[in-house]
């Protein structure tokens, strides 16, 4: 049986002394804030890249997301927790906001196909298209948490201590999300 | 089990093939930087000016505070003498 839990590196709760005095300068000092963007931004973007399924949605939702933590950051308090877990909230509270407004699902990213397509062999690009095509929409009909959980784990390379203490659950609790996640993946392909 | 785990494995090669780290546009990366400096100067500036007109108000309101105390013994010590206590018996 293969394993669900990789080698993990050490589980590290809170912020490191470094991110801990860059996030209090950041509370008074704009350029500091501007230092704590460029450290996350690229983070934030994928996230929302795969919640929305587009670039243009995912950038809209980024500035709001870093727009939110500038307003908030004054009350912002490490509680053994990554800085990240807080901006992951942001970012999740207002994809969910975002797709409830529009009440729309997260569409297929396009971006994908339009970088690929000038690369080989035609039947074979489009078998490739159709494979990412319906990995996407069972990806995207999954529940929020385990489309988080998935793009922590696949996206970021995150270990599930690490993924738990961003979505505040245990590293079993994480990993056996992570298995009913990939059953219901494997229904969801089967039923597309 | 055993196959179920092979498709599982399948499963998240695909996964890793297709959910892959994509890169926020630099330009639109730069020019978000740009406007969210700029949005936190203002906003140190309004809570910085904020700060100041509250300690100003809480220094104004501690200085009549004092004065009216101030007005208050001056009134009510004239009052004294213009009134001496009387002694009873």
């Amino acid at each position: 049986m293969f394993s669900l839990v990789e080698s993990s590196p050490a589980r590290s709760d809170g912020p490191s002394s470094d991110e801990r005095e860059l996030i209090e300068r950041a509370k008074r000092d704009p350029e500091a804030f501007g230092l704590l963007y460029e450290r996350y931004v690229a983070q934030i973007y994928r996230y929302l890249y795969y919640r929305t399924g587009n670039s243009q949605d995912a950038e809209d939702l980024t500035a709001r997301t870093f727009y939110r933590a500038l307003e908030h950051l004054h009350r912002y308090q490490e509680r053994g927790l990554p800085f990240t877990a807080w901006l992951y909230r942001i970012a999740h509270n207002i994809v969910v906001n975002w797709q409830r407004d529009r009440r729309r699902r997260p569409v297929v990213a396009l971006d994908y196909v339009v970088t690929r397509a000038a690369e080989g062999d035609p039947q074979e690009m489009l078998e490739e298209e159709e494979e990412r095509e319906s990995l996407m929409r069972a990806f995207q009909s999954l529940a929020p948490d385990r489309q988080e959980l998935l793009i922590l784990k696949v996206v970021e390379g995150m270990s599930n201590a690490q993924i738990g203490a961003i979505m505040g659950r245990s590293e079993g609790a994480i990993k056996s999300l992570y298995h009913r996640t990939l059953l219901e993946l494997k229904r969801n392909l089967e039923g597309i | 089990m055993e196959e179920q785990d092979a498709t599982l494995a399948q499963i998240i090669e695909r996964l890793q093939r297709w959910l892959v780290p994509v890169e926020p546009p630099p330009a639109f990366a730069r020019s978000l930087k740009g406007e969210l400096v700029e949005a936190a100067w203002r906003q140190y500036q309004r809570t910085h000016r904020l700060r100041r007109i509250l300690l100003v108000g809480a220094a104004i309101a501690g200085s009549l505070a004092s004065v009216a105390g101030l007005t208050a013994f001056l009134i009510l010590r004239r009052r004294a003498r213009a009134h001496p206590p009387v002694a009873v018996g």
